[in-house]
C-alpha cells in the first residue's frame, strides 16, 4: 500500500512540477520571484504548500528577509515528492497507532515514532529530502510496531451482537473475547468467539456455526482524501458471503455510526450527502443464514467535497500540511 | 439485602441516576443501581422513560435509567455507554430496554442486562470481573456472559 500511496504522490508531484514549470521562465528547476510576491506565495504557487518556503530558503541559502523581485531561485528536485509522500504515509501510521490505543498501551514507541516524524519534517524543511525520507520510513516502522504492541497489550474486549428479526428469531454472534452462554427453552449452549447461533421463535438454540471473516478493504485507501461526493468502496470477496455490511462512522471505534449499507457485491458507489470531515469505515460478511461476522479494522478517509478544487488528488492523511 | 440511593454511573460520565432501590443478590455485597449514558444518536432516536408512555427525542449525553427504553427508526443509530469501556450500539429499527444496571460497591463488578425487543445491538465490554455478569435478553432467548461460566468454559 505504501508504494501505491507513493505512486499517487509521484503523480501529484508531476502536477506540481507542471505548475512549477509554467511559473519558471528562469530555466529548468528554477523560478523567478515576482514583484510583490513572498517566498510563501511562491511556495504555494509552485509547490502547493506555503511551508515549502523554508525549503526554498534552505536550497537558495537565503537568511533573513526575502530576496528582491527578479531573483532566480532553485526549486526542490524530484526527491521532494518522495519525501513528502513518506512523511504522509508515516503520519498516517502514527495516527492509526494512536487510534488503536498506543497512547495507553505503547506510549514509548508511539513517542519515538512521533519524534522521528517530527525530525523527518524538520529535515525536509531544510531541504534535506533524503534524510526526510529516511526518518519518515523509520517513523513508519516504529508506528507499526507501536500499533502491534498496543493490540497485543490492551485487554481483549468482549464483542457480541444480538438481533431479533421480523419472524422473532434471535441471532447471537460472538465476535471476540469470551464465550457466551445462549439459553432458550430448556436448553443452554456455549457459543465461542467466531461462532454464532440462531434461535427460532419458541425453539431451542440451533447448533453454533462459524462466522465468516471480515472482508479485506481495498478502496478507498486508508487515509485517503476524497474530493468527490461519490465514494467508491471496494473489498475482497469472502467465500460463502451472501451480503456485506458496510458501516460508516465518525470515530475509529465505530461508536458514532452515520450510515449502514448492505451490499450483495464487492463494491459500492455511495452517493454521499455526508458533511466534510473525517470518517471511518468497517466491513462485515453476512452468511446465508443472516449471521454477521466480525468487523474489519477501521479504515479512515477524509471528505473534502466542498473544499475540493477539482484539481487535487491525494492519498495520505489530510487536514495537515506536509 | 441492601438498599442504596444512587448517584453514580459509569466512571466516564454516566449518571447521575435517580434515587433507586436495589436489592443485592449476594448477601454482604452492597449493590447500587447505576445509569447509562447516550454517547451518540444519529437519525431519529427516541427514549421512553420508565412508567411512561411518551416517546421523547433522544440526544447525545442523555442519562438513561433502568426500565427506560430506546427506539431507533430507519437509518438511525444510538450508542449507550453503560460502564467504563462498555458500550451498546443500537442499530436501525431497534427497540431496546435497559433491564438492569447494577454495580457491586466493593468488588466493582457490574451486572448489566438489556432486553432487545426488535432490531440489533452490538455490545463491547472489557473482560468481566469475578461476580460480573452481562446479559442480553430477547423474546426467545438470552445471551449471557458470566465470569464463572467463562472460567468454566
Amino acid at each position: 500500500m505504501r508504494s501505491g500511496l507513493r505512486l499517487a504522490w509521484l503523480g501529484l508531484g508531476a502536477v506540481l512540477a507542471a505548475r512549477a514549470q509554467a511559473a519558471a521562465p528562469a530555466g529548468p528547476g528554477t523560478v523567478t520571484l515576482e514583484p510583490g510576491q513572498s517566498l510563501e506565495d511562491l511556495a504555494e504557487r509552485v509547490l502547493g504548500d506555503r511551508e515549502a518556503a523554508d525549503e526554498i530558503r534552505a536550497l537558495n541559502r537565503i537568511e533573513g528577509r526575502d530576496p528582491p523581485a527578479g531573483t532566480a531561485l532553485r526549486l526542490p528536485g524530484p526527491e521532494r515528492p518522495a519525501a513528502v509522500s513518506a512523511w504522509r504515509v508515516a503520519s498516517q501510521a502514527v495516527q492509526l497507532a494512536a487510534d488503536d490505543g498506543a497512547e495507553e498501551f505503547a506510549p514509548e514507541r508511539l513517542a519515538r515514532a512521533r519524534e522521528a516524524l517530527a525530525a523527518s519534517r524538520a529535515a525536509r524543511l531544510r531541504a534535506d529530502y533524503l534524510a526526510g525520507q529516511r526518518l519518515a520510513d523509520e517513523a513508519w516502522a516504529i508506528a507499526r510496531q507501536a500499533r502491534q504492541e498496543s493490540q497485543e497489550r490492551r485487554p481483549r474486549k468482549n464483542r457480541l451482537a444480538v438481533s431479533v428479526d421480523a419472524e422473532g428469531a434471535t441471532r447471537v454472534e460472538v465476535h471476540q473475547g469470551d464465550g457466551v452462554k445462549v439459553t432458550a427453552g430448556k436448553k443452554s449452549l456455549a457459543v465461542g468467539p467466531g461462532q454464532a447461533v440462531r434461535v427460532g421463535a419458541g425453539k431451542e438454540p440451533e447448533p453454533p456455526r462459524a462466522l465468516l471473516p471480515a472482508p479485506e478493504p481495498v478502496l478507498p485507501p486508508d487515509g485517503a482524501v476524497l474530493v468527490t461526493p461519490t465514494i467508491h468502496f471496494r473489498w475482497q470477496p469472502v467465500e460463502g458471503a451472501a451480503r456485506y455490511i458496510l458501516l460508516l462512522s465518525r470515530d475509529a471505534a465505530g461508536l458514532q455510526p452515520v450510515r449502514q449499507l448492505s451490499c450483495e457485491t464487492v463494491f459500492h458507489l455511495f452517493p454521499s450527502t455526508l458533511p466534510d470531515g473525517t470518517y471511518y469505515f468497517f466491513l462485515r460478511s453476512m452468511d446465508g443464514a443472516g449471521l454477521v461476522g466480525p468487523a474489519s479494522p477501521a479504515r479512515r478517509f477524509q471528505l473534502q467535497v466542498k473544499a475540493g478544487d477539482g484539481v487535487r488528488v491525494e492519498s495520505g492523511p489530510g487536514g495537515k500540511g506536509p | 439485602m441492601v438498599f442504596l440511593a444512587l448517584v453514580a454511573g459509569c466512571d466516564n460520565g454516566c449518571g447521575p441516576a435517580p434515587v433507586a432501590d436495589a436489592a443485592a443478590e449476594d448477601a454482604g455485597e452492597q449493590e447500587i443501581v447505576v445509569s447509562a449514558r447516550l454517547l451518540a444518536a444519529e437519525g431519529k432516536v427516541a427514549v421512553r422513560r420508565s412508567q411512561t408512555e411518551e416517546w421523547i427525542p433522544a440526544a447525545a449525553g442523555m442519562a438513561l435509567q433502568v426500565d427506560d427504553s430506546l427506539r431507533t427508526q430507519r437509518d438511525a443509530f444510538a450508542t449507550l455507554q453503560f460502564e467504563e469501556g462498555g458500550t451498546l450500539r443500537v442499530g436501525p429499527e431497534s427497540l431496546v430496554r435497559i433491564t438492569d444496571l447494577r454495580l457491586q460497591v466493593r468488588s466493582q463488578a457490574r451486572r448489566s442486562t438489556f432486553t432487545v425487543e426488535e432490531g440489533r445491538v452490538e455490545a463491547e465490554l472489557l473482560p468481566l470481573k469475578p461476580a460480573g455478569e452481562f446479559r442480553i435478553r430477547t423474546p426467545s432467548a438470552e445471551a449471557s456472559l458470566n465470569h464463572r461460566e467463562v472460567a468454566f468454559q
